[in-house]
This record gives structure tokens, sequence and C-alpha cells, in this order.
């Protein structure tokens, strides 16, 4: 309990800085950095993944094609992994299925999907690169809830805040309510 | 390089810091040193009423009040506040919540239908969501920012009374809390299935907020029902589900106890492995071809005819589905009298078709529906209690191979030159997934000695649904001119669906409920079974109400803003009180 509120405050002292950089390993155990992935981005969107969340499976194939359509804009996309119970094998195979060739944060102390303060699983995070702030939080659009999916979204807040971001003008819904699967910080 | 963070982007991150706090200081709510909660998360609960209230339909009230209360102390007190409240804050949403493992809806509905302070009272019979909403004293309240779950303590020392809180010692893991996952979750949630949350102790931790998250907004165990009434097979006991939840908000001990779950996951997938032999069976159907379901895009609905002309009279005894349920959310086993190519998609599923499919009027019994919306011309009153052609819903809430046994005494009757029909409704899961069920049935071996189960159903077309409306309901009835015994009853709505109940009004005129299912899911599709059939004797009136969720609070709802009609794609809704029936009087047969 200590332990976790410790790291808590530890995270809070971060918030009001910018977004610092954080190196994780991804599932081919290489040590792959936040800042470095931002070098030659014009925007990051990081989503938090957990393998077997019924939410996240559903998000997969919307995921990729988003980082697709985007990637020639300069669009990067990262997931990060807090889950206790996801192995590296688990998470190679999870994202190997939707083959969207996404790299992922395997954050085995959980401290940088704190730090992010991430609630749940898939839910997004839009950073600007040049200013390391962050821009949008919260669902991808509003599909996919938890026991059933709209046959369209309403709202595509992610897309839309990259529109904003990419065209340099503050983002007209910074956040909004993510569903997804609740992550469990442990100590 | 020490630029702020925008005041827009801080405020989330904040509130997810803190709200993180929260979880875990709730966790530990046995220690009084421990700071008041300042953010509570979403809930459900039933109130005295028999409504399932949930604090996330709320997202557009400004303030919603809680008010602690208690039938054996500082009552009036309570009475008071909630008055106060009222009075200093007309618009607000308001609440009493009631800690107390003992249901006292009875007492609770004649205290507040006797006093000018009405509100619901909610039944915290876990004792854990008073916790988390730092309720300590009886006439006490909190204010609740439903948004983010915000907590402002509102008034409090207006009674010495203590709010009942979990005795840790009260809960035994080993004792308690195994036994109710593995009947309540497992055969869900082994690795063999979907959401392996059981594989170990840490896979347990690690999904440990997801699993506080679907017990506190009662999404787990699937099926919404009000355990209240009467037993059901299969339905976990109030006190189970409460037990469960009052374990996870302390932490989730394992007392010592050495990794129970890798057994328990693994011997469950043995049993699931082996279902009970039922031998060889009489017939076996199959889909000629598969129903492919893609990776994303809306759900769907698929038809295929898989059997028909049958050339004599079938007795089902027992049938056993095998489907893919990961893809699959229901099947419906259709019994039709005419082929599938003989029907016209207008004829079968469309807009506002009143005789879908064929419906045979029951003629023993006569029946009538009545609407609760007399302004609403277009609504045509039927007076029918229809067949129904459905036989079976196989649904993902029976797990991977559903089946259904009518038990030794009973069978079911598909007639000679019958048509069977498969409805497949799928969604897309985020692979690509693909159904090709098969279905085996199982005959009676003396038919002429079974009692026949009969499908029945308070259909209802015709009926158009407001846009916004939060709930709308429509009401049917019909008087059972014989003897007969309820054995089951398979209500379906679509994504509107919100509530129903069955009622009975026997001819004392005491009208009781017979199922109740305040927070009706979609989804899942369930069917219930009562442990001992229900008795209905000749002129009882059978009732049903169904409430439908037109509005934004329901969040799969299609499209709030237009008005909903009757049909079976999944943007327009049904109306099928359905249920299972033997007649007792075997001479009125004819
Ligand atoms: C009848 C089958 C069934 C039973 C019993 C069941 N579940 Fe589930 N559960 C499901 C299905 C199906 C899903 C996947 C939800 C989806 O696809 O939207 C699920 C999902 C979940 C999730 C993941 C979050 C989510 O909603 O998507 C958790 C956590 C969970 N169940 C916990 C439990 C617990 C705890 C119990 C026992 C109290 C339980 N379940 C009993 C079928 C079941």
């Amino acid at each position: 309990m200590t332990l976790l509120l410790l790291s808590i405050l530890t995270a809070c002292s971060s918030l009001f800085l910018d977004v610092p950089d954080f190196k994780r390993p991804n599932t081919a155990g290489e040590i792959i950095s936040l800042h470095k992935m931002g070098d030659d981005a014009t925007a990051l969107v990081l989503i938090s993944h957990g393998v077997d969340c019924p939410v996240i499976q559903q998000y997969s194939p919307i995921i990729k094609e988003m980082a697709a359509s985007f990637a020639p804009k300069g669009v990067r996309f990262a997931f990060v992994n807090a889950n206790t119970q996801d192995d590296a094998q688990e998470v190679a195979a999870d994202l190997k299925e939707y083959d969207a060739g996404i790299p992922v944060f395997l954050d085995e102390n959980q401290k940088m999907s704190m730090a992010l303060a991430y609630k749940t699983t898939s839910e997004t995070i839009v950073i600007d690169p040049k200013t390391w702030t962050i821009k949008y939080r919260g669902a991808i659009d509003d599909q996919i809830r938890y026991a059933g999916r709209l046959g369209k979204p309403r709202h595509h807040y992610l897309k839309d805040a990259l529109g904003d971001v990419l065209a340099g003008v503050p983002v007209k819904t910074p956040s909004s309510r993510a569903y997804g699967c609740a992550i469990s910080y442990l100590d | 390089m020490t630029r702020r963070m925008s005041s827009r982007t801080l405020g989330p991150i904040f509130l997810g810091l803190v709200l993180s706090v929260a979880l875990s200081v709730g966790c530990t709510n046995t220690d009084t040193t421990v700071a008041a909660p300042t953010t509570v998360d979403d809930f459900r609960l039933i109130d005295h009423n028999g409504r399932s209230q949930w604090l996330g339909a709320l997202i557009d009230e400004a303030e919603v009040f809680y008010v602690a209360i208690d039938l054996e102390c500082g009552t009036d007190q309570a009475l008071a506040l909630m008055q106060s409240i009222r009075t200093a804050h007309p618009k607000a949403k308001v609440y009493y919540i009631a800690a107390n493992p003992k249901q006292e809806r009875k007492a609770y509905k004649t205290l507040i239908k006797a006093s000018e302070k009405r509100a619901p009272v909610l039944m915290d019979t876990s004792l854990t969501i008073s916790a988390s909403l730092g309720l300590k004293t009886v006439a006490s309240a909190v204010k609740v920012r439903p948004q983010d779950g915000h907590i402002t303590p509102f008034k409090q020392g207006l009674s010495e009374c203590p709010v009942r809180k979990v005795e840790p010692s009260a809960v035994d893991f080993k004792a308690d809390i195994l036994p109710i996952i593995d009947k309540h979750c497992l055969s869900c949630h082994t690795t063999s299935r979907w959401v392996k949350i059981f594989k170990d102790y840490p896979t347990v931790r690690g999904w440990s907020q997801m699993i506080r998250q679907t017990l506190r907004t009662q999404r787990m165990p699937p099926g919404g029902i009000d355990p209240h009434f009467r037993p059901y097979v299969g339905v976990a006991k109030a006190e189970d589900m409460d037990a469960l939840l009052q374990w996870v908000e302390m932490g989730m001990p394992k007392s010592g106890h050495p990794d129970p779950f890798p057994k328990m996951n693994h011997d469950k997938i043995v049993a699931l492995n082996n279902p009970k032999g039922w031998g060889k069976p009489d017939i076996v159907w199959e889909m000629p071809e598969a129903h492919i379901v893609p990776a994303s895009g809306p759900d769907i609905y698929k038809y295929i005819q898989i059997a028909g002309p049958t050339k004599r009279d079938i007795h089902l005894n027992r049938i056993r589905f095998n489907a893919d349920f990961r893809v699959t959310h229901h099947m419906n086993l259709m019994v039709l009298d005419r082929p599938l190519k003989a029907l016209s998609d207008d004829q079968v599923f469309s807009k506002g078709n009143d005789q879908q499919m064929r419906v045979r009027k029951i003629t023993a019994t006569k029946g009538e529906m009545y609407h609760d919306h007399p302004t609403e011309p277009s609504l045509k009153v039927a007076h029918k209690l229809f067949e129904e052609t459905i036989l079976m819903t196989a649904s993902r809430s029976q797990a991977l191979s559903a089946e259904l046994d009518l038990g030794a005494h009973r069978s079911m009757l598909i007639p000679k030159g019958s048509y069977i029909l498969l409805e497949g409704h799928y969604g897309s899961t985020g692979k690509e997934g693909s159904n090709k069920a098969v279905i085996k049935i199982y005959e009676h071996p003396n038919p002429s000695e079974s009692e026949v189960v009969e499908r029945g159903c308070l259909y209802r077309g015709g009926f158009k649904i407001p846009p916004g409306k939060p709930s709308f309901t429509m009401k049917t009835a019909v008087d059972i001119d014989e003897d007969i015994l309820l054995v089951r009853f398979v209500p379906h709505m679509h994504a509107r669906g919100k509530a129903v109940t069955y009622f009975a009004t026997g001819p004392n005129k005491e009208r009781k409920v017979l199922l109740s299912v305040p927070n009706f899911q979609y989804k899942y599709q369930h069917e219930w079974t009562p442990e001992e059939p229900i008795f209905i004797p000749k002129g009882t009136r059978l009732e049903t109400h169904m409430v439908y969720d037109n509005s934004k609070y329901n969040p799969i709802n299609p499209d709030p803003t237009q008005w909903v009609y009757n049909g079976s794609s999944r943007a327009e809704e049904m109306h099928l009180p359905r249920f299972q029936f033997v007649r007792l009087d075997k001479d009125k047969d004819q």
C-alpha cells in the first residue's frame, strides 16, 4: 500500500513536466524509447494495450487501419502494455494476429502507464512530439462498448484530434471516456 | 524544459491519478485512519422497487446525492436530511442508500410510501458501495459528480448510528469465494474459453480492477436477473455475489492458501470437454455451409435452412448445439411450416411486420394485450397468445456448447412437415471467424408418456418507440383459462431492451412477480429456468412488462434520435416475452 502510494506520488511529480522519455523493451527484447520515436513524427498515438480484453480486441483492426492511414502524415502509433498477467510471448502472439506493425512498450513495472495515468486498456493519448505535451486523452471512438457495439461510431475522437494536431489548431475535444479493461496497478 | 501542461490536458491526468489512489484506498476500507475517498467508481444497485439504478447513466446530471439510511437507527434523521436536500437542490438526482445484507424492500416500500421524502432506496447488500462513497454514519450524505465520480461530503454527524461495514473475517477465501467463482465464473472464463481470467492467482490479480468493475456494475455473471423472487437454475444467490464483491474490494486476499486456480481451471476444462454422455443422437442437423464473420464491422444476422420438410413428428427431449460462440451472440433454432425460400425477406424480417414467420394461435388459452400509451394511435392491439416459432435459443451465455435438457418427463414436438431454420446473430471480435453449427437431437423414448412443453409468446408488433426516451414500457397480458406449469422464460429484445418482468395475478387478485430482469443484457439473450416449475392455476392473468431505453444513456443504442419500429434487424426492436409451459389438463388438448 505504502509502496503504491509512493509510486503514485513519484508519478505525480512528473505530472507538471512534459511527457518524459520512457525506455522499455518491446516484444523482441529490444529497448525502445518514446522520445526517439517522436524524432521523426508529427504526432504520437499511445494506446494502452492488454491481451484478451474484448474491447481492445475489437479495436485492433480499427487501430491497424488508422495507423496505416495516418502513417503518410508522419503519425506514429505505439501500444503500452502494463498488464502484469501478460508476458512478452502472449503480447507478441496477440499483436502478430493483427499484424499491424505497431510497436509495444512492455511496461513491466507499470510506471510508464501510471505516469501517463492510464485507467483502462484502449485509452489513447495523443502527444505532440514538438512540445511533448498531451493533446488528447480518451477513447479511439465511441463505437465499442462492454456488451455491444454501435453499427458505426458517432464520434471519431482520435481521428478528429489527430486532424487538429496536424493542422496546428487546439484539439476541440481534448478528452473523452474510454471503454476498455481497467488496469490493475499492483505493488 | 519546464513547460507546463495546459490545464485542459492536466485535468484528466490528475483525475486518473486521484482515481487510482481512491481505488487502492477503497481496497482497505476497514482502516478508519484512511482518508475519505474523493472519487467513486461506477456502480449499479437494485432499489426497493426492484429497479436497477446505474450511476453510469447519470452523465447529464450535475449532482447526485446519496443519503445513508437504516431502518433500525437514525431513520427519521435520514428522511429529514433528504427533505432538506430536496428543498435546497430541487433539480438534483437523489437516492437513499441502505447498507444492510438483509433485503428490506417491503419495509422500505412502506416507509417511503408513507413519507413525503420519496426517493429510490438502493439496496447495498454487500455494504461495499456505501463504503466506497465514504458514508460512515446514517443520515449523512455525499454529493457525487457522475461525469467523473468526484465525491463531496455533504452532511455528516446528524446521527450517531454507524453505517454497517464488512467484517474482513466474514469472507473466507477457500470456503466461500472459490466455490462461487467455480460455479458462476469459471465455466465461461477458463483458459480454453474467452477472457482467461482464472489461469492462476497472479492472473486473477492482474484482472482485479476489471473483475471489480464487472461486479460493481453487475455485468457479470451475465443475465441481469434480480435473484430476489425465486431460485432459478444456475443463477447466483445475491449473498454469493455480495461475498465475491466484498472479497474483491478487500484486494482479493488469498489468506496464505497455495494458488488454487491452476487446478480449478484445469478441472473445469476437463469437465467442459466431457459433457454429460447422452449417447448417440437420434438426429443430427448441420449447417450446409459456414457463416463467415468479418474481423470488423457491424453486427450481422444470417439465416440458413438446415432441414425439412421433416418426415415424421419429432419428440425432442434433449438438444445440444456446437457452435462458435466467440463470434456468435446467439442462434435461434426455428420451426416453420414452409421453406425459407418461400418467405420473402419482407415477410420474414421486415420493418413493422406483425406476422413475423408463421404464428399459430393457441386455441386453448385466450388472451388480450393492452398498451399503456393510448395517445399513440398507431399501436395495434393484438389479442393472441402466439405459439413461438423459436424452439431454442443457443446463446453465448450458455457457453461453447449450448444445450437444453427437458428432463425425463418432458418433450417438445416438432410436427411432421416442418422446416428447420437457423438464425445466427454474429458480432465481430477483431479476428475473422466463422460458425458452422451442428445440432444434435435426442428424442424422448416414450413420447406418449411425456408432458409436452409448449412455447408461448405475448408477441407484440406494430409498435413504435419514441426517440430519446429512457424508459418506454410495453405491457401485454393474457388470461390463462386452464391449469399450466411454467417451465422456462425466454424474453427477447434488442439493443434498447432495458428490463423485463413477468407477473401473475391469481384468482385472489394478488399480483406476484414470476421473473424480474431489471438489467436486461442484450448481448447474452439469457433463458431462465425456475428451479421448481411455477404452477399457474386457471383464471390467472399472466402479464409482462418490457422496458426499452431509446435514450443516449443506453450505451449500445444504435441511434437515440430515431423512432424505433418493430423488426428483426439490430437497429429495430422486438417485443418477445416468450415462455414455455406444460398443460396440466390433458383433456383440453384438442
Ligand atoms: C455465461 C458466461 C459467463 C459467465 C458465467 C461469466 N462471464 Fe465474464 N464474460 C463473459 C463474456 C462472453 C465476456 C466477454 C464480453 C464481451 O465479449 O463483450 C466476459 C467478460 C468478462 C470480463 C472482461 C471485461 C468485459 O466485460 O469485457 C471480466 C472481468 C469478467 N467477464 C468477469 C467475470 C466474473 C468475475 C464472473 C463471475 C462472477 C464472470 N465473468 C462470469 C461471459 C461470462
